[in-house]
């Protein structure tokens, strides 16, 4: 079968659906330093949807505050900058990702589960390896598969072929989409991403997620970092079986480049990380379900 | 009518309702161990996350079926608080799939499926238990529902075609 043009990628990419314009617009906001809460506060009330998703994303468990957030002003006042860029995220995700992607085995809200898990594990992992800003794992984790929404039909198309490949030469299934379509999820969820106009960080992320040894050098240790834990997230999402597709545990998890970032894998450092990963699995429950009632309204 | 029930990563349930179905969507390094008793219609499964609890550090052993070791007994105990019989049981288990590989210098260090199958048959026998019947191993994600009405064990591999064991 030839393989995939770059301008059926294209053609592909320009048809998604529109992200919540207001969403992003609080997302470039938050990319400028100069903003401030009052003027974000004045944005996200222009969606009365978002305003409802924000609120109820504050109040859920995963957050635990003790007391009841109940306006804009308050929740942009008590979250912080990061966390709240990671939730506008969030919901920009669910936009993005809560949709069936046959072509990688995935139903309707698997691949938003996965993506919710593996920024949740991210962000863990951040935390545990002292990570200046564990928020941007998070939206790492989240968003770095993006390039499945598009490429799902083409892996579809071809899954018998990269399925053999994988077996036959003993290459993780990304390489093997990449040699069987011409391109993989990563190239094309950078592409994605630049059309959305997301922020250089999370580009990067997508776009080398699989592959951290191949991060560009003149990155600066925090960021290299934070996407080797992204890599490492997304290998441990697929181990626990959490919303994975039939690519899930064909990853070749990068043991060399942890290391290279001060993560050392050896020994039982894995074993300990998924018991901890595990207890967490309530609280993404409890996200998925604060997002899909807030989606309702 | 029959009725399902979601068993979550780390949870183990039992019942004699013979009209449920549990559902365990995701499946991969991870193991689902079941027991039935086939006279009486009795069921229990746990869906086993790792081999050993000696790793747990404080607080990390909320989940009943977590590690293997724990969550046999566990499960042996849910299933005769339902009713099950242990002289008219089989125990069958699904999953232990392997990361494809680690690269650099990781070797396969984590063979974590492989070894929680191992956890689970040992457990099993110190209980006087054998595995009756075992889909272990492989790349692949699964997804398995357990069916109290037959004790089957229907397998759904991702992307893959329906059998049972």
């Amino acid at each position: 079968m030839p393989k995939v043009s770059l301008q059926e990628i294209i053609g592909k990419v320009e048809q998604l659906p529109q992200l919540p314009q207001v969403a992003l617009r609080v997302s470039r906001m938050m990319e400028e330093s100069a903003t401030n809460a009052e003027k974000l506060s004045d944005v996200i009330r222009l969606d009365p949807s978002f305003t409802s998703q924000v609120l109820r994303l504050c109040n859920s468990a995963a957050y635990g505050f003790s007391r009841r957030i109940s306006t804009v002003k308050e929740a942009v006042a008590i979250l912080g900058h990061s966390t709240l860029k990671s939730m506008v995220y969030t919901i920009i995700a669910k936009v993005a990702l809560d949709r069936p992607v046959p072509g990688y085995s995935l139903s309707e809200g698997d691949l938003w589960f996965n993506s919710l898990t593996c920024a949740v594990y991210a962000k863990h992992i951040g935390q545990r390896e002292r990570l200046p800003d564990p928020e941007v794992a998070f939206t790492g984790g989240l968003l770095r598969d993006i390039g499945k929404i598009v490429l799902g039909d083409f892996v579809g198309a071809n899954y018998a072929e990269i399925e053999a490949l994988t077996t036959r030469e003993r290459i993780d299934f990304l390489d093997a989409e990449e040699r069987v379509i011409g391109f993989n999820h990563s190239i094309v969820g950078t592409r994605v991403a630049e059309k959305w106009n997301l922020p250089p960080v999370l580009v990067n992320v997508i776009r080398h997620h699989h592959k951290p040894v191949k991060l560009p050098p003149t990155l600066q240790p925090a960021e290299a970092k934070m996407i080797t834990i992204v890599h490492l997230a997304d290998a441990l999402t697929s181990m626990v079986g959490k919303g994975a597709g039939n690519d899930g545990l064909m990853y070749c998890l990068d043991a060399d480049a942890l290391m290279r970032v001060g993560i050392n894998v050896q020994g039982d450092y894995l074993e300990k990380l998924i018991g901890e990963l595990v207890d967490l699995n309530p609280i993404i429950k409890d996200l998925a379900e604060s997002m899909s009632i807030a989606g309702d309204n | 009518m029959q009725r399902t029930e979601q068993v979550e990563l780390g949870e183990i349930k039992a019942s004699s309702e013979k009209s449920l179905i549990f559902v365990l969507p995701g499946i991969g390094t991870g193991i689902v161990v079941a027991v039935y008793d086939v006279q009486n219609k009795v069921g229990a499964v746990a869906h086993v996350v790792l081999p050993e609890s000696s790793l747990a550090g404080p607080g990390n052993d909320l989940l009943p079926a977590k590690y293997a070791n724990l969550a046999v007994p566990a499960l042996l105990n849910a299933f005769s608080e339902a009713g099950g019989d242990k002289q008219s049981s089989v125990v069958r288990m699904v999953g232990g799939a392997q990361l494809f590989n680690f690269g650099g210098g990781g070797g396969n260090m984590l063979n974590i499926g492989a070894r929680n199958a191992t956890a689970i048959r040992a457990a099993m026998s110190k209980q006087g238990f054998a595995i009756e019947k075992a889909d272990t191993g492989g790349n692949k994600g699964k997804a398995v529902r357990f069916v109290l009405a037959t004790g089957q064990m229907v397998i759904c591999p991702i992307g893959g075609t329906e059998y049972s064991i």
